[in-house]
């Protein structure tokens, strides 16, 4: 016998009708904007991870009338890998087997190439011992006096642009959350404020039965809720098969940088947040807009 | 003993906007417990008074005092629930249309926070008792301008209020459901609400013999039962209700 509908009459409100729709793109951008980075910083911390503590030096094969000499390539290897066995802080240091340098090619050049029909470099991987001070300029002038056809390839370098690049991304991701943030802000007041002005007669009514701010307030977040949830779970579904597709894109890239772009459990989790943090911040909005235009009734 | 006022008016003036004042200088008190009709030629002010009384209006000048407190001097957190106490049943009903009989009277004790088992038991009976009981679940466009009277008198009446107010509240009715639900009003003030009601129908008015405050010009005059503006000095006898 007794409804527990609102007392005002929001299903002839026609002011409602596009806030899903609106919620629905704000959450569809704002999840691909977190999923997105997320996966960079995913990326930029496995990186950091795997380079920090590690130096690669990089041995140019001599050529002597149009030919590799490799005899003498591998002596300067070898004499590389000497000074770096003697340098304090490293903890060893190995050259690249074949197998480990096809690896590293195989993203570009396929399973069909020989190494020996390419210019290879020797590549030595160098592991230092953490937390232990290596004195790079002194290796560097070392390794220049002595192999001239060295170069030592200090990671920090090329991770620093990295993470620049990846902040700035960051930034741009931050911008535009902020913006979504703002814009479904501005529609939801404008949404409630036009509902208000179509109900004030009700409004009235239910102020002269005793009814304070609050329980009109609610009502509006109760409906502004209900529609921003909508909104909100078709934006997520959006979401969820392009990240799947780009997901699977990455995944079918071995071995290259892009494949670093885990999306974990956590990072899930926290995109899970993004449509709850939407139907909150709708509805904390649609409250506190009807709080402060009823302080302007009688 | 000091009687004890609840509502008090003293040189009140009201206008809207600037036009000119439709209430001027208007004085008087109302003790609880009373029982008064409110008398006038149309837009003699008689709603605009209403109005005042239930809070819809701040006065030009003067002061209006309900339950003893300066209208003026009461926040606007305290307000609902000063109206709480004061019934009003509409001149247009004010019903909204999108809710059932039940739902619509049930309102002022969904705002009060009563559960739902109390406004159930509360809302029914009364609906019964002004013999609704046939359209519980009937909304507004679907019933006659009696029945919606009625659900608008069992609206102001349901949370029991200090003051009822009244504008033309049996102006849709025959005279037997007028004087049906007029001995509802006079059950309430027994009971010690404070009753005033806003009507044109002189027979009710000589049916219940109670005092009349009358509007002219935006000026009110107070006349003890028995006497009328028409005749402010001859009694006339009250007959038995």
């Amino acid at each position: 016998m007794f409804r527990q509908t609102s007392d005002l009459p929001f299903a002839n409100d026609t002011s409602g009708w596009f806030l899903p729709w609106m919620v629905m793109l704000m959450v569809f951008f704002a999840g691909l904007t977190t999923a997105g980075t997320l996966s960079l910083n995913s990326m930029l911390s496995r990186w950091s991870r795997s380079i920090s503590g590690s130096l690669t030096v990089q041995v140019i094969p001599i050529e002597e009338a149009g030919r590799i000499n490799k005899k003498k390539t591998q002596q300067e290897t070898q004499e590389v890998l000497d000074i770096l066995r003697k340098t304090a802080g490293i903890a060893s240091a190995n050259v690249l087997t074949d197998s480990q340098m096809k690896d590293l090619l195989r993203p570009w050049l396929g399973d069909t190439f020989l190494l020996d029909d390419l210019p290879m470099p020797h590549l030595i991987d160098v592991q230092l011992i953490p937390g232990a001070e290596v004195d790079l300029d002194m290796l560097k002038t070392v390794l220049a006096d002595r192999t001239p056809n060295a170069s030592l390839d200090v990671h920090k370098l090329w991770l620093g642009k990295l993470i620049n690049l990846v902040q700035t991304l960051d930034l741009l991701a931050s911008a535009l959350l902020s913006l979504v943030i703002v814009t479904t802000s501005v529609i939801v007041i404008y949404v409630t404020c036009s509902s208000l002005a179509v109900h004030k007669p009700v409004i009235e009514l239910l102020h002269q039965i005793g009814a304070h701010d609050g329980y009109i307030s609610k009502q509006y977040a109760k409906r502004t809720a209900l529609l921003a949830c909508i909104g909100a779970v078709i934006g997520f579904l959006g979401v969820l098969p392009i990240l799947f597709l780009l997901s699977s894109l990455v995944g079918e890239i071995q071995g290259g940088l892009l494949s670093e772009a885990r999306f974990d459990t956590l990072s899930w989790v926290l995109l899970c947040f993004v449509p709850v943090l939407a139907v909150a911040l709708s509805t904390l909005t649609a409250y506190w807009t009807v709080q402060r235009t009823l302080r302007r009734m009688l | 003993m000091a009687v004890s006022h609840v509502i008090e008016f003293d040189a009140v003036g009201l206008r809207y906007g600037q036009g000119a004042e439709v209430l001027k200088d208007i004085s008087f008190a109302l003790p609880a417990g009373s029982f008064h009709f409110l008398t006038g030629e149309s837009g003699a002010g008689k709603t605009s008074l209403l109005s005042l009384l239930y809070l819809a209006q701040s006065p030009t000048r003067g002061h209006v005092k309900l339950f003893e407190k300066a209208v003026r001097s009461i926040g606007r957190d305290d307000l609902p629930e000063i109206r709480r106490k004061i019934g009003v049943v509409f001149q247009d009903f004010r019903l909204l249309d999108h809710l059932s009989a039940v739902d619509n009277v049930a309102l002022p004790l969904r705002v009060a926070g009563y559960d739902e088992d109390e406004i159930q038991k509360r809302v029914v009976e009364l609906l019964m008792w002004v013999g609704l009981g046939a359209h519980l679940n009937a909304r507004p466009p679907t019933l006659s301008g009696g029945q919606k009277q009625s659900v608008a008198i069992a609206r102001a009446v349901i949370n029991r209020p200090q003051i009822l107010l009244a504008d033309e509240p049996t102006g849709n009715m025959d005279d037997k459901s007028a004087v049906r639900l007029m001995r509802l009003f006079v059950e309430l003030n027994r009971r010690g609400t404070t009753v005033v009601i806003a009507t044109h129908n002189e027979g009710l008015i000589r049916a219940f013999p109670y005092p009349r405050m009358h509007l002219s010009n935006g000026r009110l005059t107070v006349y003890p039962v028995g006497y009328s503006p028409d005749q402010p000095y001859l009694r006339t006898e009250a007959p038995n209700v």
